[in-house]
């Protein structure tokens, strides 16, 4: 894929709902592959990728450091991350994780990332997906008078495919893999 | 020293709550068959009325991840009570009217005459605005005597509210 270029205007920021992290939630139904692709993070105000590369640094003794790195582990927390019954993304991870315990099914849970600020057009955002991703619910509760939240942490796994996406007006997604 | 700090309303939200709270103000329990809870409207001699204290103001502000904005707003207003010829015996009702409408409103069971009411629900607003709270910011109190010997009682009231919304 040749270098992509940023969407937004030159010499502005890039707004943070132009990242947005989707859960496969059509696991379940007739059609249970085609992805039904719903948003992580609503009501969720600070949430950012950490990128672990493995980084190891050594000096041999002729006074030269030398760098290796990995692919990254990147690792991801929902703080708080209040429910929502209209939400699919979090009704989906409380059934998996509080109601069946499911486990297995937790840490093999299909994520796609959109990078909406960049691509070739926003019919053609960048997006990667995951498709093997462990959600692990850290909590659930809150204090008198407020409200239910389940933070979760997801670390990004199984095998990696990048392609485009489109967010139709109505929020659907459609994930195309390049080829 | 001046005060610097900004005060942001809801402009919006000001007619929604203020359309909310007179239809939820107007059924109290203790108010009898004919009578109205106005808005920032008293005759001479009599009345209850609703008076806004200020505007809907926005307290708190807070955008999610996904581009919802999350704001926590507060509308204060006082219910004001106004009667003549108040015996002592009677002021203490006025005064008990006021405090159970304030209790009646946070959720609080009252009792009007024989029988117990507990307010279930909040009335549903527009436009991704919810009641949160509505509680007393003070006890009623004697607020003002007219020159035709009226008296005004009044009771605070601080009505809090989220609205929600995708901002451009």
């Amino acid at each position: 894929m040749a270098d992509l270029t940023f969407l937004t205007t030159s010499g502005e920021t890039v707004k943070r709902e132009l990242l947005i992290a989707y859960l496969h939630t059509s696991n379940t139904g007739s059609n249970p592959t085609t992805p039904v692709w719903s948003p992580i993070g609503s009501r969720v105000t600070d949430s950012s990728e950490e990128l672990d590369w493995s980084e190891d640094s050594s000096t041999d003794i002729l006074g030269v450091t030398r760098t290796t790195m990995k692919k990254p582990v990147i690792t991801q927390t929902f703080d708080p991350w209040d429910l929502d019954g209209g939400d699919a993304a979090i009704l989906k991870i409380w059934n998996l994780a509080i109601k069946d315990q499911d486990y297995s099914a937790l840490a093999a849970q299909d994520v796609l990332i959109v990078h909406c600020y960049a691509g070739a057009s926003t019919s053609a955002m960048f997006a990667e997906r995951y498709e093997a991703c462990a959600i692990r619910p850290t909590g659930l509760g809150g204090e008198g008078g407020g409200v239910v939240g389940m933070p979760i942490d997801i670390t990004y796994g199984g095998k990696r495919t990048v392609g485009t996406a489109s967010i139709s007006a109505q929020g659907a997604v459609t994930f195309s893999a390049s080829a | 020293m001046a005060d610097d700090q900004n005060i942001t309303l809801d402009v919006a939200g000001y007619d929604i709550i203020t359309e909310a709270l007179m239809v939820l103000l107007n059924e109290y329990p203790a108010l009898s068959n004919n009578e109205k809870i106005a808005f920032a409207t008293l005759s001479e001699n009599q009345g209850k009325a609703m008076f806004p204290q200020g505007g809907a103001v926005i307290m708190d502000e807070r955008s999610d991840i996904l581009g919802r904005v999350r704001q926590t707003c507060q509308y204060p207003f006082y219910m004001v009570y106004r009667a003549g010829g108040l015996t002592s015996a009677r002021k203490q009702k006025v005064k008990e009217w006021l405090d159970d409408l304030g209790r009646w409103l946070e959720g609080q069971t009252i009792t009007v005459g024989e029988t117990p009411y507990t307010l279930d629900q909040y009335p549903e607003l527009t436009d991704g605005r919810k009641f949160r709270t509505i509680q007393r910011a003070s006890v009623a109190a004697l607020n003002n005597i007219n020159s035709n010997n009226t008296e005004d009682w009044a009771i605070a009231i601080t009505a809090r509210y989220t609205n929600e919304f995708k901002r451009l």
